[in-house]
């Protein structure tokens, strides 16, 4: 089995465990959430500028994930 | 390693702010001023100072558009070594490329944009032409973000092209580099205070992929040696898997977690784990703490040293076996009304700083600086305004 299978396997097989257990949160339950805190990159310019020496100092790229939030707006 | 830094230094600034510009958010962007000025300086003599604009106008509730310059102002110590000058007053007649006062590298880079809403998702497509007097670059990204299950998971893909034109000050070639990126990324709310997210990433990247002002020496004898322009391997797939998550410890303390593996065509490897502490300390004073620490694997062609002329040879640190740290500081001032200071009383406004330090050692010196041990320091300043 290739790296790339098996890699593909442990996600699809993590993302099924955590869909699956867990509960649909309101909208109305997502004030934790919804704090620029909680968001995943929620600069992109921050993210940016901090990658962008990362980029040239070491061999390697991607899977650094993508702006987003729970609260619906983010 | 190092003199990457004119033609790659810009080929991450575009990929990395094309691609996160891209939105993933479920919301159209809203009016934005994002003014921002970035630095990093190392012991290896490189000095980069890169500020950026970016603005975004929200013509109504489906779209929106967005416009950002960028220029990278970079002085490399490795590239002037590659410029015959006056030994004391550096003195050269050359108008540009290091060897005079003038920055070894200066892009400028534009970029534009736009995000609609289609149905419940966002489509968004991106743009940038880049241009210094050794690189070009031209990039389109497609981005589509889509919720389901009441916005607690929404599914991210996008695609990437890029078509960049290599011409080296010290070479007389001109070569191509094209690369295609597809992502794919998974956010899921677990609960009313946890959220992850997963993220994979499949790269191809042809042509030219070294750095033109690197020189492989080869020794021939005790006092003499011969040198070599580096040669990879035309073709790279590139892959990574990365997940992430997010804590609500309190009410204004989170904490999170990332992994990221990567691995590609060319035998490097490399891990990638990372904590990032946030907390509001007030309701306009945020800040954060992240820590990152990675280790790879060597490129199966990189050598330190060559003792004949190979098919492949890079002494490109970045190719090189090693491990690095992070820790970056950062704090948010939110305006509000509470100041009575004119220009932060506005609560449309925020102000952004940080500062970082990185450390990298590889297992063998580099080519140029002779140093194993890598030290950098990144300062970052920036304005926020919505308008």
């Amino acid at each position: 089995m290739t790296k790339l299978k098996a890699i593909i396997l442990i996600a699809i097989g993590c993302a099924s465990l955590i869909l699956n257990g867990c509960a649909v949160v309101q909208p109305w339950e997502r004030e934790r959430l919804s704090d620029p805190n909680m968001m995943f990159d929620e600069n992109p310019l921050d993210k940016g500028a901090q990658l962008h020496f990362l980029f040239i100092r070491e061999g390697t790229e991607g899977g650094d994930g993508s702006q987003s939030g729970g609260c619906g707006c983010g | 390693m190092d003199k990457e830094n004119s033609a790659f230094f810009l080929k991450a600034v575009t990929f990395i702010l094309l691609i996160y510009s891209s939105c993933y958010s479920q919301d159209i962007p809203e009016n934005e001023l994002d003014v921002r000025i970035n630095s990093y300086f190392d012991n290896f003599r490189v000095n980069v100072i890169y500020p950026q604009v970016s603005i975004t106008k929200k013509l109504s509730d489906n779209t929106s558009i967005s416009g950002r310059y960028l220029s990278d102002i970079i002085s490399s110590a490795s590239m002037k070594a590659n410029f015959q000058v006056d030994g004391i007053t550096s003195a050269t007649t050359r108008k540009q490329g290091g060897a005079d006062n003038t920055p070894d590298e200066w892009r400028n880079e534009f970029g534009a944009g736009i995000t609609q809403k289609v149905f419940d998702g966002i489509l968004s497509l991106n743009s940038s032409y880049s241009i210094e007097h050794d690189y070009s670059s031209k990039t389109i990204v497609s981005a589509l973000s889509y919720p389901f299950a009441k916005k607690n998971t929404v599914l991210q893909f996008s695609f990437l092209k890029s078509f960049d034109k290599v011409f080296p000050q010290i070479r007389t070639w001109v070569r191509d580099r094209n690369t295609t990126t597809f992502n794919a990324g998974l956010t899921q709310i677990l609960s009313n205070n946890i959220i992850t997210q997963f993220d994979g990433t499949y790269t191809t990247v042809s042509g030219y992929q070294l750095d033109g002002y690197q020189v492989v020496r080869i020794i021939e004898n005790s006092n003499t040696y011969r040198t070599y322009e580096p040669v990879n391997p035309d073709f790279r797939i590139r892959r990574a898997f990365g997940i992430r998550t997010n804590v609500g410890v309190t009410r204004d303390f989170s904490l999170q977690l990332g992994y990221r593996y990567y691995w590609d065509s060319w035998d490097v490897n490399s891990n990638t784990i990372s904590a990032k502490l946030a907390n509001n300390f007030s309701p306009v004073v945020s800040g954060t703490f992240e820590y990152r620490h990675y280790w790879q694997t060597r490129a199966f062609f990189f050598k330190p040293i060559y003792i004949q002329p190979e098919q492949y040879m890079s002494v490109d640190s970045k190719l090189n076996s090693g491990y690095s740290d992070e820790a970056v500081f950062s704090l948010v001032l939110k305006g509000s009304k509470i100041y009575d200071v004119p220009f932060i009383s506005s609560d449309k406004l925020s102000l952004t700083g940080s500062f970082g330090f990185y450390r990298r050692y590889t297992d063998s010196s580099d080519w140029f600086s002779n140093l194993q041990v890598l030290y950098a320091y990144t300062l970052s300043a920036g304005i926020r305004y919505n308008f």
